[in-house]
């Protein structure tokens, strides 16, 4: 019992926002990122320029950021119409670990590779997971530390009210 | 002979299970709040005061404790949120007076006989080590040899406040208290990204810090529910674990 409490404690100790909600930041441009990929292909954040990018900073030892994944997958399906992306970007692991959490819990997003830690360190990801909600201009909008149901209604309108601006200068790449 | 020898076997053993029972030390401090500490007795030369958030009688800290012990380091285990009836939560870590920590530190160095500390914490409770010593300084460091040999911080989380988006800035006693320190760091932490900025903000304010880290688990793997079967194997070795990592804090020959 006492164990069990104690890792709800680490939960939250390592988690801070995991009963929070996403915060609005003030707009600045995300960094860059430019990042192999699992699957052997590679990204770019500004070939989304145009869409909303959920950029979600994970790693498979980290209970939250497991809890999170599948309700990530039926937000990826949900707004399939919309121009909105996600992009897991999975921290410092093996890409075999990866692949057999990717197993269990099955995503059709790209899981992306942050080998060393620099988009860690360049999106200021302090906790795991650390989620930003990047806008069609390239700018991070929204921020959480935690983890959420990804496909509850508040998230969702919030992603949805960002897909619905008017994106100025972009030209639109899926 | 096999009278003799069988005596001796029980002998041994009994010294064996008098090392390895903790006793309990109670510290009345003149706020007037009992502190318990589990004693882990040695004869060593040093001593490490473990401030934790809870008894340890159940979980991998009492085992190190007792291993520590059995390698001549004894060791205090000190419970500091149920002298208060403050919950186990990261808040509660605030809520424990400095004052008091100072004051223990004080009535502890007075029975220590001249043994040197290593204070140890893990995550939150980091703040507490680094506290400890601050407070114990102000109030009754002048003329008076330091007797911390340093701390030893197990996945330390001393962030002043943490928000999306911006970078934190670290609890004012990171900056307030140069020491000698050790973080262990497991690879399995968020805290591993970014163990250089915390090393290079508490050498900012003249600390000399070791990190150390700790492959394949996660924060708290001594006593997490969702243990790996390598957690649990890096778990029954916490205690020569500790023991290696506190090696460059006792190596100095004064305190």
């Amino acid at each position: 019992m006492k164990r069990t409490l104690f890792t709800l404690l680490l939960s939250l100790l390592t988690c801070p926002g995991l009963a929070a909600d996403l915060k609005a930041l003030p707009p600045k441009p995300a960094p860059a990122l430019n990042l192999p990929l699992l699957s052997g292909q590679r990204i770019d954040l500004p070939s989304l320029k145009g869409r909303v990018v959920l950029v979600n900073f994970w790693a498979t030892w980290c209970p939250p950021c497991r809890e999170e994944m599948p309700s990530m997958e039926r937000l990826h399906k949900d707004l399939a119409d919309q121009p909105f992306s996600i992009l897991a970007v999975n921290a410092g692991e093996a890409p075999e670990a990866i692949k057999a959490f990717l197993h269990q819990v099955q995503v059709t997003f790209p899981v992306a590779l942050d080998d060393d830690g620099r988009q860690v360190q360049a999106w200021q990801a302090f906790v795991f997971p650390t989620s930003y909600l990047v806008d069609k201009e390239g700018h991070i909008r929204y921020g959480l530390y935690g983890s959420i149901d990804w496909d509850a209604p508040g998230p969702k309108a919030i992603i949805e009210a960002l897909a619905r601006e008017p994106a100025e200068n972009s030209s639109a790449a899926h | 002979m096999p009278n003799r020898l069988c005596a001796l076997l029980c002998l041994v053993l009994a010294a064996v299970a008098a090392q390895a029972a903790p006793t309990e030390e109670t510290i009345t401090l003149p706020s007037g709040v009992p502190i318990v500490s589990e004693r882990y007795a040695a004869h060593g030369a040093d001593l490490v005061l473990w401030l934790t958030g809870d008894s340890g009688q159940e979980n991998g800290e009492a085992r190190a404790a007792e291993s520590l012990a059995a390698h001549g380091l004894e060791t205090w285990l000190t419970d500091w949120l149920s002298p208060y009836f403050l919950p186990a939560l990261p808040s509660s870590v605030d809520r424990v007076p400095a004052s008091d920590l100072a004051d223990w530190l004080e009535a502890v160095r007075k029975k220590a006989g001249g043994r040197r500390f290593v204070l140890v914490a893990a995550g939150h409770a980091s703040a507490w080590a680094l506290l400890a010593v601050k407070s114990w300084r102000e109030r009754y460091g002048k003329g008076v040899p330091d007797p911390t040999a340093g701390a030893l911080l197990l996945y330390p989380i001393l962030y002043h406040r943490l928000e999306p988006g911006q970078a934190p800035e670290y609890d004012s006693v990171v900056s307030d208290t140069p020491i000698r320190a050790v973080v262990l760091q497991p690879a399995s932490s968020v805290g591993y990204w970014w163990r250089d900025r915390l090393k290079a903000a508490m050498e900012a304010a003249g600390s000399r810090v070791w990190v150390e880290v700790l492959p394949g688990v996660r924060d708290g793997y001594y006593r997490r529910a969702d243990v790996t079967p390598r957690e649990q194997a890096e778990a029954r070795r916490l205690g020569e674990t500790l023991q290696g990592a506190m090696r460059p804090l006792l190596e100095r020959t004064t305190p």
